[in-house]
């Protein structure tokens, strides 16, 4: 009898320990727990929020649920989380106390659900605390005035691809220690002062992806630290002088994708700018004028434009410059001094142009390039010496170019032939005359190859030439219109068949055309 | 860092870490799961008509394995697209690959809205699979320490602290016997019981790799900087100590795709890096050291899949700062990779009546690796420029043979149109386009083990 109840008394305690220690480490049906502290939800058939989730939890994830809306009463029993993210779920609506009691909500993440199109006024009151509001891929139209009034600790708030299409004056006033503003693709149509009003320390913004096409020369006076602003994939076809010049922090612009047709500096006022890195890639730039008061910049973009040439003076003193890409222009060829006192360059893009020639100091002072692409030009010859003063590694593309294999190619298949590990796909690097050769790659191409048939200008009249023959000497003479190197080949037929070859060439560099005899015994 | 900018020297190693800090540089963070998670379906949400999630399976504690595709077809095998996959972070403190994998996921996505010729094209001609994390366990494990406390160990392996790139099969013995008795070639078979010796991840990759077609592949490591290609398993193991170069019947090519990646990449094709010389930044696996058991063999042993595995960084759990340096380094070799997918040959293989034949074998001659057709009957085999002898079978049906020539650029299209063998000569032997002059014996069929 005794020994029953004190069994039934064990059984009793262990049952009461079991079931409690199962209350500390239980995780909701369909989530998973991989610490104490995290709930992750990430299932289809979840259609509410699990109840009884442990006070131990602090971080909150719920994903791809069919949770349609949040009530007040959904997340009363959890005034204890720091981060409440709901992704790619079905919310339709979210009361206005749904967040109530969550105080200590350090980050919310409302993201992903495509039937929520407003959010009521009120809904973040209590985040005093909140640091990071994210509310991407929405359906949001537009923002409620004060929305935002409460959440004086925020620091980055997205409203990233929403349809928002404008913004209340003063909706940010209160956001004094935002650092990060994320309002792209949406359907704004203008950014107003009014709306930047109270963002004093914002350092990020992005507004791209949305239908600005003009800006005001005052448009960002209230957010004078900021250091990068995107505005790519909007319609801006002209900037004012000044509209950025207030922002002497800025060292990140980005304007690719709109329908530029110009680019000055004096955009950035009359100072030097302390940019870094400027993208104008893909805008209908017909002309650059001079760059010269941004002596900081080391990254430009200017790929995909309408360039048919540069001026000598566009990068002047643009010598911080390292990234310099001019890639898919329409360049076809480059004045000597264009890259003049670059000396940090590293990449060169001058890919997918028209360019015919390149002069051979254009690159005189890149001696710390790593990478140089001419791939996809009308390239047919390299002048010599034009690499000579690289002094650091580097990998180059050539391909895509017409090459003329001849002998004007004797520096560049050298070349080739010596660094041919530096050039990326060697393999189709193809010479494209003369006929014999078409399609062959350059490297395979045997020096002895590359001769010049002198063309018919070049060429000198063989019906003027003279055969004069005297004891063992034969003198040809002929008379050349033009100063081009001549190779001229001697074959000896013995009699028993055996043929010696010596070829002979006139280089005009040394020759200086004078009316040089030249001569060769067997 | 600042210094090597402010005082440009000659030497290339100082000069690369001033590279670029700001490019595009604000995003880069270290990812938590739930952050990974986060970050590739804000990718499906900015990128809705190209890409799609999916999870191949779960880790040890139960983490999804997710793998976000690109296509203009997701979630379809369209017929001639080829299947390509990149995973990262199979060792869970080599976080380098995780990372680069989900920028450059954001990266696609962005230069595809922004009308990126090159990124479209790459979209809407191959099918890109990423896996940013095979071992997302692992990583919870190093990621606590963080970067600074990092050991060379903690968090390698999974869960059960299983190191995943010695868990697959070992197929190699079987196909180093098979090359001396002119045995297959290609999809070698499974050890009985498979599954029941690997781990969650591994089988969930196995799976995958039963499920696609992958035709090209890149496995993101780090500890070193250099593009590793198979052999990974040396054909002597008695020689302890030192290794041998294990050469693949696709060795010319396998240099070429490491080649790729490696001079595309900013600093890897120098070779000195880490304090360590690979010549032009490349290394064949097993003249390097011999691994066992590793997936990269596995790919090209029991799929059609060409897989390198790629070093990134000496350090394996380099800190954020370091992140923006390391996505400039990468970023064109992981485009130009990708689109060594596209050259070679491909084609159908139709019987008389035009429906496509599945597991047809495609063989060139001189290169003793065979690739098969998918389910819709298309093949892709990758090659170098140059003019091969190619023939299609199938059992049931006449062998056919072409000649075709490969340029440098896209993919030769090759149909073959087989025809219904006579009855009597159904016995034929599959591997009519392997016939070698040494070794005229016939090949040596072994049943699955």
């Amino acid at each position: 009898m005794e020994k029953g109840l004190r069994l039934s008394l064990v059984l009793g305690l262990l049952l009461c320990q079991g079931g409690r220690s199962e209350l500390q480490t239980v995780c909701p049906y369909r989530c998973q727990c991989f610490t104490a502290s995290q709930v992750l939800c990430a299932d289809e058939r979840m259609s509410a929020l699990p109840g009884n989730m442990s006070r131990q939890v602090k971080d909150f994830i719920v994903m791809t649920s069919s949770v349609a809306y949040l009530f007040s009463h959904s997340l009363e029993e959890s005034p204890q989380l720091t981060r409440l993210v709901f992704l790619n779920n079905a919310l339709r609506s979210v009361h206005a106390q749904a967040f109530e009691h969550l105080t200590e909500l350090r980050e919310l993440e409302i993201s992903g659900n495509p039937w929520l199109e407003s959010l009521f006024l009120g809904t973040f009151s209590n985040q005093g605390n909140l640091t990071v509001l994210l509310l991407n891929f929405n359906r949001l139209k537009t923002v409620l005035p004060g929305l935002f009034d409460s959440l004086k600790q925020l620091e980055v708030l997205q409203m990233k691809s929403n349809i928002i299409s404008s913004l209340p004056p003063l909706l940010f006033l209160n956001l004094n220690n935002l650092r990060v503003l994320d309002l792209s693709q949406n359907k704004l149509e203008e950014v107003k002062r009014e709306t930047l009003c109270g963002l004093a320390k914002l350092e990020i913004l992005k507004v791209n992806n949305n239908l600005i096409s003009s800006l005001q020369s005052d448009t960002f006076s209230n957010v004078s630290q900021l250091t990068e602003l995107h505005l790519e994939g909007n319609r801006l076809t002209q900037l004012a002088d000044d509209t950025f010049s207030e922002l002497k922090n800025l060292q990140v612009l980005n304007l690719r994708g709109n329908l530029l047709r110009s680019f000055s500096d004096k955009v950035f006022g009359s100072e030097p700018s302390d940019l870094k890195e400027l993208n104008l890639k893909g805008n209908r730039l017909i002309e650059l004028s001079s760059l010269s008061s941004l002596t900081s910049l080391t990254d430009l973009i200017l790929s995909s434009n309408r360039l048919l040439n540069l001026t000598e003076d566009t990068f002047r003193n643009v010598t911080a410059l390292e990234n310099l890409d001019l890639s898919e222009n329409q360049l076809t060829s480059l004045p000597t001094n264009l890259f003049r006192d670059l000396f940090r360059i590293k990449a060169l893009h001058l890919h997918s142009n028209n360019l015919s020639t390149v002069d051979a100091k254009l690159f005189e002072d890149q001696m710390l390039i790593q990478q140089l692409y001419l791939s996809n030009n009308q390239l047919e010859t390299l002048p010599a010496g034009l690499f000579d003063l690289f002094a650091t590694q580097h990998t180059m593309r050539l391909h895509g170019n017409p090459w003329r294999c001849d002998c004007h190619m004797w520096y560049l298949h050298d070349w080739v032939q010596r660094s041919g590990q530096d050039i990326e796909m060697l393999d189709r690097v193809l010479c494209e005359s003369p006929l014999f050769l078409r399609r062959r790659t350059v490297v395979s191409v045997d020096r002895d190859q590359l001769v010049c048939h002198l063309s018919k200008a070049g060429v000198p009249d063989l019906n003027a030439c003279s055969l004069q023959a005297s004891n063992d000497t034969v003198t040809v003479r002929c008379k050349a219109h033009r100063c081009s190197p001549v190779t001229v080949k001697v074959q000896f037929v013995e009699e028993d068949g055996t043929t010696t070859e010596h070829i002979l060439k006139n280089d005009p560099k040394y020759s200086q055309c004078s009316n040089k005899e030249v001569l060769e015994s067997p | 860092s600042g210094q090597a900018r402010v005082l440009p020297r000659l030497s290339s190693a100082l000069l690369l870490w001033a590279t670029g800090l700001l490019v595009s540089g604000s995003d880069l963070q270290h990812h938590r799961y739930e952050d990974m998670v986060r970050a590739l379906f804000a990718v499906q949400s900015e990128c809705p008509y190209i890409t799609r999630i999916y999870s191949i399976g779960r880790s040890v504690e139960g983490r999804h394995l997710y793998v976000l595709e690109f296509s203009d077809n997701p979630g379809i095998h369209e017929a001639l697209e080829p299947e390509f996959k990149y995973v990262g972070n199979m060792h869970g403190n080599e976080v380098v690959g995780r990372e680069l994998l989900i920028k450059f996921s954001q990266f696609l996505c962005e230069e595809y809205r922004a009308g990126n010729q090159r990124i479209t094209r790459l979209i809407h001609d191959t099918r890109i699979h990423i896996l940013p994390s095979m071992n997302p366990d692992g990583y919870e494990v190093a990621a606590r320490q963080g970067p600074e406390f990092n050991g060379y160990l903690v968090g390698r392996g999974n869960a059960r602290e299983i190191d995943l790139n010695r868990n697959f099969p070992d197929l190699n013995a079987l196909m180093y016997y098979y090359e001396k008795t002119n045995g297959r070639n290609h999809h070698l078979p499974l050890p009985d019981n498979w599954e029941h010796q690997v781990e969650p991840e591994t089988l969930a990759v196995i799976k995958w790799m039963q499920n696609y077609n992958f035709i090209l592949s890149a496995n993101l490591h780090g500890g070193a900087v250099v593009a590793n290609y198979p052999f990974d398993k040396s054909r002597d193991p008695r020689i302890r100590g030192r290794t041998t170069y294990a050469a693949t019947p696709d060795d010319k090519l396998f240099r070429k795709l490491a080649r790729t990646y490696s001079y595309a990449h900013s600093w890897m094709h120098k070779g000195w890096n880490c304090g360590d010389f690979f010549d032009e930044g490349i290394t064949n696996g097993a003249s390097w050291y011999s691994l066992s058991k590793g997936m990269q063999d596995f790919n090209y042993l029991y799929t059609n899949c060409f897989e390198i595995t790629l070093e990134l960084s000496c350090d394996k759990f380099p800190p954020e700062s370091e992140l923006p340096r390391e996505w400039l380094g990468n970023r064109e070799a992981l485009v130009s990779y990708l689109e060594q997918v596209h050259h070679g040959i491909k084609g159908m293989v139709y019987d008389e009546n035009n429906n496509p034949i599945g597991n047809a074998e495609i063989s060139v001659a001189g290169i003793h690796h065979d690739v098969t057709t998918g389910v819709d009957g298309d093949y892709f085999r990758l090659l170098l420029p140059g003019t091969y002898t190619v023939t299609a079978s199938a059992p049931g049906y006449l062998p056919f043979t072409s000649t075709v020539t490969v340029g440098p650029a896209e993919a030769i299209q090759l149909h073959f149109y087989l025809k219904t063998a006579p009855k009597q000569s159904l016995k034929a032997k599959p591997h009519s386009g392997r016939k070698n002059l040494s070794s005229p014996k016939a090949p040596l069929k072994l049943g699955p083990r």
